[in-house]
């Protein structure tokens, strides 16, 4: 009878509060006794933060921290943009036409299971080490999920929404635009939840076989140069950078689908 | 103006497990008296909603027809229908979704939003039209689904099992509502229940649906029964008996039982 309250609102313990503070402070606490056995392997958790400090305000391979941010936030940024279209404009025509369904299903359903990384060699020899290649890896990472999702919307979209707007006299651009569009958002919108970190995982990576700017870049720099102080700052920027992302975007969820 | 309409030798097959064709309506016939309320009234899976599918135009017939008083096909154009599971699109508000059928032919948006909202006030909701269905109890949900059915400002309305998901209370209200708005509207209405006392409370004629394949069993006039009626009337307990003991609803469910044990 301890556990359980038959009456009454359920209370939280005063310290339920505290945990993900504590659960860091673990995390840190780990990192530093780790580092103090091993000073050669790992620095400190106080000296990444110090160099994290330098690095926003001096240069770090001739630019700082923040324009490598910028430089990789850019590219996704912009494959993130054209995969959100393309990939609704792909998963809807799967969903509305039968016959464009049949025809070119079979296809994207043997080049999806390809990790976006192993496209990198072909891509860079087709587009060189420029920008373009970058956004195209980045391109196939989120248009993936996009398509994936706004197509599998559409086979679990309820049949009675579709009959319910025939009889209430919808036209097909009617049943497109107020029915089958609003229905499948949801789905739409998970699929480019998952686009958004599948490309920024991309980004990385291409940045580490061939850029000179970049997240992915600094890292690899900093490895041929040894400097592991700059491997963990680039390290935390990609955890916090998805994280944020993550978070905001579940925020503009709720605006823009208050159902 | 659509007047009388006469359904024809319906005929309906489905493919069946393990090949074949599970025939579900065969030869249905009846009319529909223009602005009468008529019940089809017939035990759940007995084909009751793939003819009102058949009836809204949304499934195509194996054969027979369905003809208005001038001997043109009934179109969808003509009439509308209230689900059992209300079908609300969930990412409209109240207001919109009873907008939309005017939406749909085209009316200006001020001019759809004001109708709208006098369609909810005639189904007492004035004041949620600004919510999204969610929000909405289920009685709450069917009443905005029986406003939208009322914008399409058709002549015939169709009701599947409008009722069966509410609980008994909310039930009799409604229905007690819906009367009441079919006798402020003037519309033909066809509504199909699988509940002889809803049948009984509302209808201007019972057919009733039966059998595998199902057609039109019997038919039943009350249109000299007064209303408001009341299920204790001596009247309505008379002919409730009668319906019950006619039909075959009571021996197939005997055989029904036989069978599985």
């Amino acid at each position: 009878m301890k556990h359980t309250s038959s009456h009454g609102s359920f209370q939280e313990p005063w310290w339920w509060k505290l945990l993900p503070v504590a659960s860091v402070a673990l995390f840190l606490a780990v990192w530093h006794g780790a580092a103090l056995c091993n000073p050669a392997m790992l620095p400190t958790p106080v000296e990444t933060i110090r160099s994290l400090f330098d690095m926003l305000f001096f240069p770090t391979t001739q630019i700082t921290l923040l324009d490598h941010v910028w430089a990789s936030l850019r590219r996704v940024l912009i494959a993130y943009g054209l995969a959100t279209l393309s990939g609704v404009l792909l998963g809807v025509l799967f969903g509305w036409s039968r016959n464009f369904h049949d025809f070119v299903y079979p296809i994207f359903e043997l080049l999806r299971p390809i990790p976006p990384i192993a496209w990198i060699p072909l891509i860079i020899m087709w587009l060189g080490i420029g920008e373009g290649a970058k956004i195209a890896i980045c391109f196939i990472g989120s248009f993936i999920p996009v398509v994936v999702n706004t197509f599998f919307g559409f086979t679990t979209l309820d049949r009675t929404y579709l009959k319910a707007a025939q009889v209430l006299g919808a036209r097909q651009k009617d049943l497109l635009l107020e029915v089958v569009l609003p229905g499948i958002f949801p789905n739409i919108l998970a699929g480019m939840k998952v686009a958004l970190s599948a490309g920024w995982l991309c980004v990385i990576a291409a940045e580490m076989i061939a850029a000179r700017e970049g997240l992915g870049y600094l890292i690899v720099r900093s490895m041929e140069s040894g400097n592991m102080l700059n491997i963990l700052v680039a390290l935390i920027f990609i955890g916090s950078i998805s994280a944020i992302l993550s978070f905001l975007f579940s925020k503009l969820e709720k605006v823009v689908c208050p159902w | 103006m659509v007047g009388d309409i006469c359904v024809r030798g319906i005929g309906k097959a489905f493919p069946a497990e393990g090949g074949g064709l599970h025939p579900v309506l065969e030869h249905v016939e009846f009319v529909i008296h223009d602005k009468e309320f008529l019940v089809l009234f017939g035990p759940s899976q007995c084909g009751k909603t793939v003819l009102m599918e058949i009836l809204a135009g949304l499934t195509a017939p194996d054969s027979g027809s369905i003809q208005r008083e001038d001997g043109t096909p009934l179109s969808t154009g003509d009439l509308c229908m209230v689900f059992q599971k209300y079908a609300l699109f969930p990412w409209k508000t109240c207001l919109e979704n009873v907008a939309l059928p005017m939406k749909f032919r085209g009316i200006p948006r001020r001019a759809r939003q004001e109708k709208a909202m006098a369609f909810l006030e005639l189904v007492g909701l004035k004041g949620f039209e600004h919510k999204y269905p969610r929000h909405l109890s289920g009685g709450m949900k069917q009443r905005v689904a029986i406003a939208r059915a009322y914008a399409k400002e058709c002549p015939l309305l169709l009701f599947d099992e409008p009722f069966g998901a509410l609980d008994a209370q909310t039930r009799l209200q409604m229905e007690e509502e819906l009367l009441r708005i079919w006798q402020r509207e003037q519309k033909t209405v066809v509504l199909i229940t699988n509940s002889i006392d809803e049948a009984l409370l509302l209808g201007d004629r019972i057919l009733v649906l039966d059998g595998a394949p199902a057609s039109i069993l019997s038919e039943y006039d009350l249109r000299d029964l007064p209303r408001p009626r009341s299920l204790s009337h001596r009247d309505i307990l008379a002919l409730r008996q009668t319906i019950l003991s006619n039909s075959s609803l009571d021996s197939n469910r005997q055989k029904e039982v036989e069978r599985r044990g």
